[in-house]
């Protein structure tokens, strides 16, 4: 996968400017000596690098892989320290886009840069995958140019309007003692809200390795490196079969069983407690 | 931000003004759906998006406005058209529905293919057979139409010609869009009596039709599968189509009735002429099938059983659902 670095879209609701005539003193925490946490996702497939376009050993299903596109919205974070405090990131500034994508016109976004986080120890991170139910009850108002950017990264539903919350595809084939034998075939895995019951909307809490910690102050800048195994989506709690499904998953059962694996597929890698102003790899 | 925020407060320097708009909600109606605290009605605001329904900007060819298909004095609908023409007359699988009441709904389409008002328009402003168009592409046209920068000003505090300013002036201006002055409504606040048969219609229709067509917007907003045998050219499966469940498949919204005497042809695919038409299949041509309503099953008999008179009575009543006022009030008109 590529590793330069690439300019996360920080595309934030801009909620604050349009509730601008009410105070923000809203007695949240103390924020004493803040600091930046920056977050980068990096893709895997079963335990290795996902290289787009390159095929993949065959999974539980004996379908193998090649993976074009792994883009998804990651929302609502949260950073949980040693004692169980949480810091909600300001859920008006808390969804982004990240993406992997063999269309070069869109550049990749790997990381997400949460500033001003109070300064404390964190051991958790917990975030959504998609867009939940009280924000898209809130239409457009606020999204300023999120849905615009979702749009470009094909991460928006015109046909049933609204946020695909993960978009996965590529191409796979079965393997060769499968009873079918397909090969070549496409592969569109798209997943969003169906309705108000099945929102398919997930949240995750994934921790820091044992022995380690997210340290937050203002002399520091930690980088948390986050494992996101694309592989998992179709197999970490229940394993899900594209030819069972026609290679398209965009709603009914499907989505709900790619959506119970969602949770299940990111994990923290390792966390590097830079120096502010330094950056590590 | 905080910058911003004290700028936002000084207003009137780049032309906005913000009159309040108090939405008025009949006392019969249910409540508002809607959520006002996060798009405030204002003058400008509703204005905005009058101009904008009306405006062939949004389709590609320049030619297709949210009007062309959406008639006032049709209660919003094509008349006439089983299924309306967009683009380069190209032509789509369901009838159009009205626009009214949007403020009360919880879902939107035939399918309800959004659950919210303001991803709405980008249904038909992105479908090839209907506006074929892309919203970057209509922000970027209404940047260079003379007019909209100053109108945009006026009406949102950050005066962007964006796509978040663009729905929710589209929004404002159809929640403001109530139908509620009708014969039946007057009837409801005591100020006219129903004739007899319009009486006997009413009793019909609460007896017969009112568990789906309920409340004062005469729809439960449900999805439900009413018996039509499919069109086997389209094949649509309706609701199933969206949430991607079998047990959906061929269910439509339960539409709304008011204006209904006007908004013909009937049915998601306009199938239907008449409303006697409509009521003579839910008498004898209901077709069984496993996503059937259970509501359409009495034991061995599907459908709703009316005899002859009784269907004259219903659409007596029906026809107090015509709102004459909304059909010709000037703030929703083309100017």
């Amino acid at each position: 996968m590529k590793t330069n670095f690439l300019k996360s879209i920080l595309v934030s609701f801009s909620l604050i400017a349009l509730a601008s005539c009410s105070s923000d003193d809203d007695g949240e925490m103390d924020n004493v000596n803040p600091g930046q946490v920056t977050l980068e996702f990096d893709s895997s497939f079963a335990g290795n690098e996902l290289i787009l376009g390159a095929a993949n050993a065959a999974n539980t299903n004996g379908e193998a892989l090649t993976v074009t596109r792994l883009n998804y919205i990651v929302s609502n974070i949260v950073l949980v320290d040693e004692d169980g405090m949480e810091y909600a990131y300001p859920k008006e500034n808390s969804y982004f886009i990240i993406s992997e994508d063999s269309n070069d016109a869109l550049a990749d976004n790997t990381k997400i840069i949460l500033e001003g986080v109070p300064a404390g120890e964190y051991q958790a991170v917990k975030f959504g995958i998609g867009v939940d139910k009280e924000k898209y009850d809130q239409g457009l108002s606020g999204a300023g140019d999120f849905w615009d950017a979702a749009s470009a990264y094909d991460m928006t539903w015109s046909w049933a309007s609204g946020y695909k919350y993960v978009n996965f595809e590529g191409g796979y084939t079965t393997s060769a003692s499968g009873p079918v034998g397909i090969s070549g075939e496409d592969f569109k895995v798209h997943l969003g809200r169906a309705s108000d019951e099945v929102t398919n909307y997930t949240e995750t809490t994934i921790n820091v390795p044992a022995g380690s910690a997210i340290i937050v102050n203002e002399d520091m800048a930690p980088e948390v490196h986050i494992i996101t195994d694309a592989s998992a989506l179709l197999t970490a709690r229940e394993a899900v079969s594209l030819e069972a499904y026609g290679n398209a998953i965009m709603g009914g059962e499907g989505a709900v069983i790619v959506a119970a694996n969602v949770p299940l597929v990111f994990k923290v890698d390792h966390v590097h407690n830079n120096e502010a102003g330094n950056s590590s790899h | 931000m905080t910058l911003l925020a004290i700028v936002g407060c000084q207003n009137n320097d780049d032309g906005y003004t913000n009159v309040s708009v108090e939405l008025e909600v009949p006392a019969h109606f249910p409540e508002v759906t809607y959520n006002l605290t996060n798009n405030p009605l204002t003058e400008n605001g509703i204005e905005l998006g009058r101009k904008l329904f009306y405006d062939g900007a949004v389709s590609s060819t320049g030619t297709i406005s949210c009007g062309s298909c959406h008639e006032q004095k049709y209660a919003f609908t094509h008349h006439g058209h089983t299924f309306s023409h967009g683009v380069n007359d190209l032509e789509g699988t369901r009838n159009t529905p009205p626009v009214q009441n949007m403020a009360f709904l919880e879902n939107f389409a035939w399918d309800g293919a959004t659950g919210h008002l303001d991803l709405f328009p980008v249904i038909p402003i992105t479908t090839e057979v209907e506006m074929d168009e892309t919203l970057e592409n209509v922000i970027e046209k209404l940047k260079n139409k003379s007019g909209y920068k100053k109108l945009f000003a006026e009406a949102f505090e950050d005066g962007e010609v964006n796509s978040e300013n663009f729905l929710l002036a589209l929004s404002q201006f159809m929640v403001t869009m109530i139908s509620a002055d009708a014969k039946y409504d007057k009837y409801i606040n005591n100020q006219v009596q129903f004739t007899e048969v319009e009486q006997q219609g009413l009793a019909l229709f609460e007896q017969k039709c009112a568990s789906c067509h309920a409340t004062a917007l005469f729809s439960d907003g449900s999805f439900r599968n009413n018996g039509l045998q499919p069109n086997p050219k389209l094949d649509d499966i309706g609701r199933g189509k969206v949430t991607g469940f079998v047990a959906d498949n061929y269910k439509f919204k339960v539409p709304s009735l008011r204006n209904i005497a006007v908004t013909g042809p009937y049915m998601h695919d306009g199938r239907f002429g008449s409303l006697e038409s409509v009521l003579a299949f839910y008498n004898e041509a209901v077709v069984d099938s496993e996503t059937l309503d259970p509501l359409l099953r009495n034991n061995s008999n599907l459908g709703i059983a009316t005899t002859a008179e009784e269907r004259v009575a219903i659409i007596a009543f029906l026809n107090t659902l015509t709102d004459n006022t909304f059909l010709k009030d000037e703030r929703f008109s083309e100017k």
